[in-house]
């Protein structure tokens, strides 16, 4: 046993100091009951130590309170002695200084639904816009990439992705346009040098390869088994390389010019 | 090209915040004269007067709380500093949806989404109309859902009576505006009684007494300080204290100074104090023979604050004969008691909620 255990030892028990101290004070449980409305069978129960009665910790608490003001003891320790043998404890209920006075705000702020779905637009919208420019971009790297566009790279047509394989190697290793063109094939590369010009490019089943316009240095390339059909908005502004062959301008400054090409016309070289 | 994503990544973090966390639940104690907010995993965070004061030139709130509590009878012309709640219920809706809003934002710390689910606290007595009036302001002071729970069950289960138990539990709550009493078993309120008549009614039954026996004029603040001091419900040996008022003379029109026993004091809230009794009598009147047994033999709990009143538990004891317990805390009971529904929001539900009697 350690000695800080000593005290509690010591200590009578709760009903115990209650009857000591009812009996000190020449009181009869019968007078103690009368003035604390306390029933007599339930003040002999809690002097016996026995809390059952009192239907509940809180009940039994207060019980303790009014028995021990009445024979003149101080209830705290008690109150406390109880609650360390049946643990129970007393809650307090702590306030926390959370709050300080602050300035308020004229109006507070609510959630804000509207801006919320605001933003979330913006968000689609940007991810449309941000998606067709980076589609914009593959074309522009062809553009900016002065190499030959190899057809996997000008990606226009599936159909040339799958023949690439069976393709045989170019031949002439400087790969300019003029020296890539496949044979077999249709391949037109046109590009605008004097200006800008609107173009529309169709394949032989009339599915669109390009409609638009190219600024001054732009260029496009189009490939197709069959038949390019072009329509050229300013045929002066452009020049036109077929199946490798330097066409030259398509036509005079201003003029509309529609074309055909097939893989035999013109041959290359 | 990096906006899209960024607003992406925002977006993606206020769904998230949308599915799992609006807010934390939090239990309000809408009193006449104080309210008390306890929020979930943290306690009672928030003790304030039930006081607003409002610009009435601009219509914007310049204080809440003890703040504004400062400023009643104070105000210049333009400035009123009102009390929202009377007798218990909402008597000025709009500055009651505001103050809701304000204490609920006070205990978020983020301002925005901050719709919390609340149990609201109202007397037994309230009609549907009142009690409609409590669920509309928290709605659009930004809840998400409301719940109701009656204010003397909060009170039972804020001072740890065992209520879920097929025993009766007698509790007395003494609030600002409204005295609630109520005999509780099974989880429910067998019968209950609810006057209009509590702390405030104390306060202006002292300024009515000095008001005839001394032609002085006192405000609610003061009367509401002598009552606190010395204040007291029932005859003990050695209460002849004696305190200094000051006030306007209603002859003179100047200010005045007098001296007033507690006895004086005691007579004067006389009848209040009377009402609550008579109310705490006719509830055990009506209270079934079983249940009454058991009250017998646990006794009445005291909550609220006008269970300070020095002397109530003795005069109680006095008049009904029964064993009478002050709770540990009466102040913060009925807020600990709807504390605890939010904490154990599920297992306490069917105690929330329970439709009017009236």
């Amino acid at each position: 046993m350690s000695i800080g255990n000593t005290p509690t030892e010591d200590r009578p028990s709760v009903g115990h100091a209650l009857a000591q101290a009812r009996i000190a004070a020449g009181l009869s449980i019968d007078e103690v009951s009368t003035s604390t409305r306390v029933r007599v069978p339930i003040v002999q129960s809690i002097e016996q130590d026995d809390f059952s009665r009192c239907g509940g910790d809180v009940y039994a608490r207060g019980h303790i309170r009014t028995l021990a003001r009445a024979v003149g003891l101080d209830p705290e320790p008690l109150i406390a002695q109880y609650a360390a043998e049946h643990g129970t404890e007393v809650v307090a209920a702590p306030v926390a200084p959370l709050y300080s006075a602050e300035k308020i705000r004229s109006e507070p702020r609510r959630p804000n639904w509207t801006a919320a779905m605001v933003a979330a637009i913006v968000a689609v919208i940007g991810f449309v816009g941000y998606t067709a420019f980076t589609g914009n971009d593959n074309g522009n790297g062809a553009k900016a990439d002065p190499a030959p566009p190899t057809p996997s790279s000008t990606a226009t047509t599936p159909t040339t992705q799958t023949t690439q394989g069976t393709l045989p190697p170019t031949p002439d290793p400087t790969g300019s346009a003029i020296a890539a063109a496949p044979p077999g094939k249709v391949t037109v590369k046109i590009s605008a040098e004097g200006g800008v010009s609107w173009v529309q490019a169709t394949d032989h089943n009339g599915k669109r390869l390009f409609q638009g316009s190219l600024k001054k240095g732009d260029s496009q390339t189009f490939t197709d088994d069959k038949k390019i059909k072009l329509v050229v908005g300013n045929a002066g502004a452009v020049q036109l390389f077929v199946n490798g062959k330097d066409l030259g301008a398509a036509g005079d400054d201003g003029q509309v010019v529609r074309l055909t090409y097939t893989p035999g016309d013109p041959t290359q070289g | 090209m990096e906006s899209p994503l960024k607003l992406g990544k925002a977006r993606r973090i206020l769904m998230a915040n949308n599915m799992s966390f609006i807010g934390r639940d939090m239990a309000v104690d809408l009193g006449t004269a104080n309210t008390l907010v306890y929020v979930r995993g943290r306690g009672i965070v928030l003790n304030e007067p039930s006081v607003v004061a409002v610009n009435t030139n601009t219509g914007g709130i310049l204080a809440v709380g003890s703040e504004a509590k400062k400023m009643i009878g104070r105000t210049p012309g333009n400035i009123v500093a009102v009390r929202p709640l009377k007798d218990g219920v909402i008597a000025d809706f709009e500055i009651t949806e505001r103050m809701l809003r304000y204490f609920i934002l006070k205990v978020h710390r983020r301002r925005y989404l901050a719709r919390p689910r609340v149990v609201i606290c109202v007397p037994s007595g309230i009609t549907g109309v009142e009690r409609r009036a409590v669920i509309d302001a928290a709605n659009q002071a930004g809840a998400r859902t409301v719940h109701i729970i009656e204010e003397p069950m909060a009170a039972a289960i804020g001072a740890g009576l065992p209520v879920h138990e097929a025993t009766g539990n007698m509790v007395v709550d003494i609030g600002g505006g409204t005295t609630e009493v109520a005999v509780i078993s099974l989880g429910g309120i067998v019968t209950a009684q609810s006057i209009r008549v509590a702390g405030d009614e104390l306060d202006n039954a002292i300024i009515q007494h000095i008001k005839k026996e001394y032609s002085l004029l006192l405000g609610e603040r003061t009367s509401e300080q002598i009552k606190l001091t010395v204040g007291s419900a029932f005859a003990t040996k050695d209460d002849e204290e004696h305190t200094e008022i000051r006030g306007r003379d209603l002859v003179s029109g100047l200010p005045k100074t007098v001296v007033i026993s507690a006895a004086e004091v005691r007579k004067a809230i006389e009848e209040p104090v009377n009402a609550i009794v008579d109310a705490v009598k006719t509830t055990l009147d009506k209270c079934p023979p079983e249940l009454s047994g058991d009250i017998m033999d646990r006794g009445i709990v005291l909550a609220g604050g006008g269970a300070l009143l020095r002397g109530l538990d003795e005069r109680l004891r006095h008049e009904t004969g029964m064993p009478i317990h002050i709770a540990e805390t009466p102040l913060d009971c009925v807020a600990l008691g709807a504390g605890k529904c939010v904490e154990e929001f599920e297992a306490l539900q069917r105690v929330l909620d329970a439709a009017p009697r009236r």
